[in-house]
């Protein structure tokens, strides 16, 4: 089977550097499927799972925010926050989604409001993803 | 009067020692901060120069009216992010990136955003009116710590309250070298910034943009701010323990020399007090005899 090489970088870590056979990333339009000769394409990234699939096994990670581009060479998604399913703490997702739901009932601005209500979906699915795995 | 002398040096001495040691632990402290701030730099860099290369390439192939960030327009008011330290004691680190922000401010409408405990004091001082200042955040510098900046920026310059956005950080060449830099952020202008002209064979292949180029590129921009502001941040602060570093190092030795010059000094007056004394008795004897 074909593969295609994947590089995972975010400010903190290379995350991932490696041949895969293909990955599922979610981007503001919803989920891709990115193949081995996928043509040229570039989107943003929003909240949501990463799935690299390498020898038939299945690696799940959360990633929120950043871009995806692939082009001839590879692909190469830069993250904003990318972390394996193992490695949430789903502890601390959980009171984070706690925070966030309380304050999204405070009456605040509205970019409090906005702020609030991104953080309890990078909670949520950070909770999802752990879940999931 | 000689054993006042000495009484004098001796003091002396152990105020020099007592600033020796506290330049050496500076030291100290600066070199393992620097240590993991270098760590940072090497991880974050493959992120920027990736980030770079794309950008630049999505801009070959975006025309310049597409966005609002590439556009350029008449300059009224600009935006410089200054970058310094949060702490003093660093040799050349601050004042130089104050100057190189004075020599690229000059004759402009200039407006400020500060990073850094130094940097607030510096521009509260003076002329330039100061629209935000972040202190304290270089150290546990995270992408997250960028957001509040960098929307402030945006939303300035999508207003039109600003015109143009420059970003003054000191880059980290090596552990003796530091260099301040200036860098235009906004509006995006890549061939003039990097010397790059578009990716040769970017033109020919026809690239993919969900959902449309222009989307794209607003929602990368801000990406792209993000991690170059994070970069600068993180090469300052590098930059800036290097510097103390060397500072604390230089006047390690110098307290070092003039413990040596002082103790020289010291036996001296030692031993002219004895000659003193001696022939004071000499003398002394000789009368009685």
């Amino acid at each position: 089977m074909s593969t295609f090489h994947l590089k995972v970088l975010t400010t903190e870590r290379s995350f991932y550097d490696d041949d895969v056979d293909r990955i599922v990333v979610r981007t503001t339009q919803g989920d891709v499927g990115i193949l081995p000769g996928h043509v040229p394409y570039i989107a943003a990234l929003g909240i949501g799972g990463l799935t690299i699939i390498r020898d038939g096994q299945e690696h799940v990670a959360a990633i929120a925010g950043g871009f995806v581009d692939c082009s001839k060479e590879g692909t190469v998604v830069l993250a904003r926050t990318c972390e394996w399913a193992n490695e949430i703490d789903i502890n601390r997702a959980r009171e984070a989604a706690e925070r966030a739901k309380a304050r999204l009932h405070q009456q605040e601005s509205e970019h409090e409001h906005d702020i609030a209500q991104l953080k309890l979906k990078k909670a949520i699915n950070r909770m999802r993803i752990a879940e999931e795995k | 009067m000689a054993s006042g002398n000495m009484k004098d040096i001796k003091r002396r001495i152990k105020s020099v020692q007592s600033t020796m040691q506290i330049t050496k632990a500076m030291e100290l402290v600066a070199s393992s901060k620097l240590r993991h701030a270098k760590e940072r730099v090497s991880q974050s860099r493959p992120y920027f120069n990736t980030m770079y290369s794309t950008i630049t390439r999505l801009a070959s192939v975006t025309r310049d009216a597409d966005s609002v960030f590439t556009q350029k327009r008449e300059v009224k008011n600009s935006l410089y992010i200054v970058i310094a330290g949060d702490r003093g004691l660093a040799g050349g680190f601050n004042s130089s990136i104050f100057k190189l922000g004075a020599a690229q401010m000059g004759g402009k409408n200039a407006h400020v955003l500060t990073i850094g405990k130094k940097a607030q004091e510096h521009y509260s001082k003076r002329d330039w009116p100061v629209l935000g200042n972040y202190p304290g955040i270089a150290e546990t510098m995270k992408i997250s710590d960028t957001h509040p900046i960098i929307h402030q920026t945006i939303d300035l310059f999508k207003k039109g309250e600003i015109d143009e956005v420059f970003l003054c950080y000191t880059e980290f060449v090596s552990p003796l070298q530091q260099d301040a830099k200036c860098i235009q952020l906004l509006p995006v202008n890549f061939k003039k910034q990097g010397g790059q002209t578009a990716d040769k064979n970017g033109a020919g292949v026809l690239t993919e943009y969900d959902p449309s180029p222009e989307a794209v590129f607003d929602a990368i921009i801000p990406e792209y701010l993000y991690g170059v502001l994070y970069g600068a941040v993180v090469e300052s602060f590098c930059s800036e323990q290097s510097a103390r570093r060397m500072a604390m190092e230089a006047a390690a030795d110098n307290a070092g020399e003039m413990i040596e010059n002082l103790n020289l000094s010291y036996n001296r007056a030692r031993q002219a007090a004895i000659t003193q004394e001696i022939t004071e008795i000499v003398a002394g004897s000789g009368q009685v005899g």
